[in-house]
């Protein structure tokens, strides 16, 4: 039932009125949430942010799935030598002893090379994607509505009482395609 | 209006041609706006959509974005006059335009314009009418709508309003205000559960569980406090009547097994250390704290038991307290051994199957950062209670006391002070008349810094005690104390010490503050040395026995050098003097000294008195001359010094 309600969410917040921007800093954060440890400082950090900011739940849920897929695929391999290009860096130990040093930012742990690899590499593949992203819901939504829902073999394919069954089950009521 | 002429571009040109003539400026946009492949796009749209429309006769609505427009299209296959009541009937115009710009996809769409069709008629008399809201920047410097023809007055300007609404949305910035971009429905909700935790129930759930923690001795220790104040807002803790007990305590032996207690405990907490992750804590006072250290029949001690769930096991026949300390602090000692070999590596934070290792961390930025620090502590009213249980004497307890360190780390190097100690107490019954003063007061500076100029590093490594104790109780205290571990025992007597402890590196320098003061002072002391033992460098029994019979003895020319492993006596003329001679000529030299003294006091005096009667001086001075040798007999001259005969040399032994 989980997986259902989070199917219904996920495909509403793509065909509803919310902004794409929205869906892709979703998964700028759950893409990071993905690659850091959840009872880590900056994964704790994140979750909050999560419920406190406005960005789409579902989605990042759903990135945050993919990014911990990822990690276990063998992406996590390159948070330890990120981390490290990063922090280990002559030229830049200054900076990361002001910045480990700072009220809060010193509670995110990322002095652990992993975390701060993880993050990067969040960040990076999240910032990566955003642009694409809000692209592509904007896409999606022109086809769905453009294409989709004035195609008459789709009216009449989801006509049957089957397709309306699933279509209850899977995306629920009051959402039209 | 509507037009007899049949082709939709000609109708949509002919509705866009007169707002050229109203500003140079429109007219160019208009120019940039609707080039001629665009006008192509829209033209074919609205075929599409008129010709699907037409052919069942129902109304039908459509939006796409055909860059840069965002195009409404509305086809309405009745004559221009039925479109009217249309609107008239079904709901304004204005709220067509509202809807339109409410979509998701002109939300999303970024266009330059939102272009609002109405198409209506047959194919062989259609009609147009248009709406062009130009947005973004456009929208401050050009009209934003072409009126439609069968408005209504009221109509018209519902239709200026909504369209205004329209072009301010598209003006505002494309990211939303800042408080828009929180859940404050969820925050308030977050605010409330907090705040009211925190006012109502952190406290009491604070004591609940310290005190559940307490009860059982799970924790190696019983312990209980009657009232919590978390004042975390403030940073400032306090905790009430506060009471510790060995594990083994149960509520009816728990006055029995106590260790300490004290009447009220608050730390000043760091906030700023905290969010640096750093413990960290301003100030700790503590009042009214009592110790109570028991010495059990085996030997062992109750503070022994504290942190351990099993019973102290007594390392042999039971000694003295200072054996028992030991025994204790070597036991601790193997217990972090055994702890730190015992711990393992931290595996990855919860990340099951994940490969990479989170145990590798970057430590040069906490370099030159202490990891806890406790920048004061301080107790007042200390009171150190002592309870012997083998038979042995009892110490006597140590009252007033008061504690302050200041400076205290986990990493001393890099503090920018040394750690400060002082202490100060007196032994019951053996408080001074003085009550500023106390019997024991040490002062200490333990400076372990790394400081750093330039290229140079100086690494600190200085443990200095400053020691003062008056009229300390040989037997009572120290032979009960340390009376086994010493090399002599004590039947009577007090201890004055004056002692600067020094140990710079591996240096060690016990000596007096003062040059010329006594290191320690011996009053009404009777002393036994063990067998064979050597004290302060000299057989013990000739040093006991030398003792004993002066009884009362300023140690001035000892000073202690060398290292701690091997301490160095250098004892001056005086000290040898009185253990060779047993104790006789030092006696001598003391009395002496303490004649030559009461005569130059006695001089002194009697000059003054005489200064203003020189008659008597002068008769005192002839009477002196005539007893001469007389008063020397009393051991020195009255009235001025008189040099001593050196003693005969000792006959030589062959």
């Amino acid at each position: 039932m989980i997986i259902l309600i989070w199917i219904r969410k996920i495909y509403k917040s793509l065909s509803a009125d919310a902004a794409p921007s929205a869906i892709a800093f979703a998964l700028l954060f759950g893409l990071t949430l993905g690659f850091v440890p959840l009872l880590s400082g900056l994964g704790l950090l994140l979750i909050a942010s999560l419920l406190v900011i406005r960005v789409q739940v579902s989605t990042a849920l759903l990135a945050l799935g993919v990014g911990k897929l990822l990690a276990l695929a063998g992406l996590s391999m390159l948070f330890v030598p990120i981390g490290e290009t990063l922090i280990e860096s002559k030229p830049l130990h200054g900076f990361w002893t002001w910045f480990l040093n700072l009220p809060v930012i010193a509670l995110l742990d990322l002095d652990t090379l992993a975390i701060t690899g993880g993050a990067f590499l969040g960040l990076v593949i999240g910032g990566a994607l955003f642009y694409p992203v809000c692209k592509m819901v904007a896409g999606y939504r022109r086809f769905v509505h453009d294409r989709l829902s004035q195609n008459k073999f789709f009216r009449w394919f989801t006509n049957f009482w089957l397709i309306k069954g699933l279509k209850f089950v899977f995306i629920g009521s009051g959402v039209e395609a | 209006m509507s037009t007899q002429t049949a082709s939709p571009e000609k109708l949509l040109r002919d509705r866009i041609e007169p707002a050229r003539s109203k500003d140079p400026a429109l007219s160019e946009w208009i120019d940039r706006t609707f080039t001629p492949p665009v006008i192509a796009d829209l033209v074919r749209h609205c075929d599409e959509k008129s010709a699907s429309a037409r052919k069942d006769g129902k109304e039908r609505g459509s939006s796409k974005v055909l860059p840069p427009l965002f195009v409404q299209i509305l086809v309405l296959p009745v004559p221009i006059e039925k479109a009217r009541e249309r609107f008239v009937k079904k709901g304004k115009y204005a709220a067509l335009l509202d809807a339109a710009a409410s979509t998701w996809l002109f939300k999303g769409s970024g266009a330059a314009a939102l272009c609002h069709l109405i198409l209506g008629g047959t194919a062989e008399s259609p009609w147009l009418e248009l709406a062009v809201i130009p947005l973004g920047k456009a929208s401050k410097k050009v009209p934003f709508v072409l009126p439609a023809g069968f408005l209504t007055e009221d109509g018209e300007k519902r239709a200026r309003k909504a369209a205004l609404a329209i072009q301010k949305r598209s003006r505002a910035l494309k990211l939303p205000p800042p408080l828009s971009w929180f859940r404050w429905k969820v925050v308030t909700v977050l605010a409330v559960l907090f705040g009211g935790l925190y006012l109502l129930g952190l406290n009491p759930l604070a004591k609940h569980q310290i005190n559940s923690l307490g009860a059982g001795g799970e924790a190696g220790a019983h312990f209980s406090v009657a009232q919590v104040g978390l004042g975390l807002l403030e940073g400032r803790s306090s905790f009430d009547l506060f009471k510790l007990a060995t594990p083994k305590a149960s509520s009816a032996a728990e006055e029995k097994e106590r260790v300490a207690s004290a009447d009220e405990i608050v730390c000043d907490l760091g906030m700023n250390d905290l969010l640096r992750k750093r413990f960290g804590m301003d100030e700790v006072s503590i009042t009214k704290p009592i110790l109570r250290l028991e010495r059990r029949a085996d030997g062992t001690i109750n503070v022994g038991e504290i942190g351990s769930k099993e019973p102290q096991k007594p390392s042999g026949k039971p000694t003295d307290w200072v054996k028992s300390v030991e025994d204790w602090a070597k036991k601790i000692k193997e217990k972090i051994e055994e702890r730190k070999k015992g711990e393992k590596k931290p595996e990855a934070a919860g990340e099951k199957g994940a490969r990479a290792d989170y145990s590798r961390k970057a430590t040069y930025p906490f370099e030159n950062v202490p990891g806890a620090v406790v920048r004061k502590v301080m107790a007042r009213a200390l009171e150190i209670q002592f309870d012997d249980k083998t038979g042995a004497l009892n110490p006597p307890p140590l009252k007033n006391g008061t504690i302050e360190i200041t400076n205290l780390s986990d990493r001393p190097e890099v503090m920018a002070d040394p750690i400060k100690l002082s202490i100060s107490g007196d032994v019951a019954g053996w408080e001074l008349k003085d009550k500023d003063q106390r019997n024991i007061e040490i002062t200490a500076t333990l400076d372990f810094r790394k400081l750093t100029e330039g290229d140079v590093v100086t690494v600190k490594d200085l443990v200095q005690f400053n020691v003062t104790t008056k009229n300390l109780p040989l037997k009572q205290l120290v032979q009960a104390l340390a009376g086994d571990s010493l090399n002599s025992s004590f039947e009577k007597g007090t201890l004055d010490l004056n002692a600067e402890f020094r140990l710079d590196h591996d240096a060690l320098l016990v000596h007096a503050p003062v040059a010329g003061t006594p290191l320690f002072s011996l009053h009404g002391v009777e002393m036994k040395a063990k067998p064979g033992s050597t004290i302060l460098g000299f057989p013990g029994d000739l040093f006991a026995q030398a003792v004993n019979e002066v009884g009362d003895v300023d140690i001035t020319d000892l000073e202690i050098g060398g290292t701690l492993d091997k301490p160095e006596f250098r004892a001056g003329e005086s000290l040898k003097e009185l253990v060779k001679s047993g104790g006789k000529a030092f006696v001598k030299k003391q009395a002496q000294k303490g004649v030559d003294k009461l005569t130059e006091e006695g001089q002194k005096a009697l000059d003054k008195q005489f200064k203003d009667q020189p008659e008597l001086k002068k008769g005192i001075e002839d009477a002196k001359k005539n007893l001469g040798g007389a008063l020397d007999g009393l051991g020195g001259g009255l009235f001025g010094k008189k040099k001593t005969e050196p003693p005969p040399p000792p006959p030589e032994k062959k």
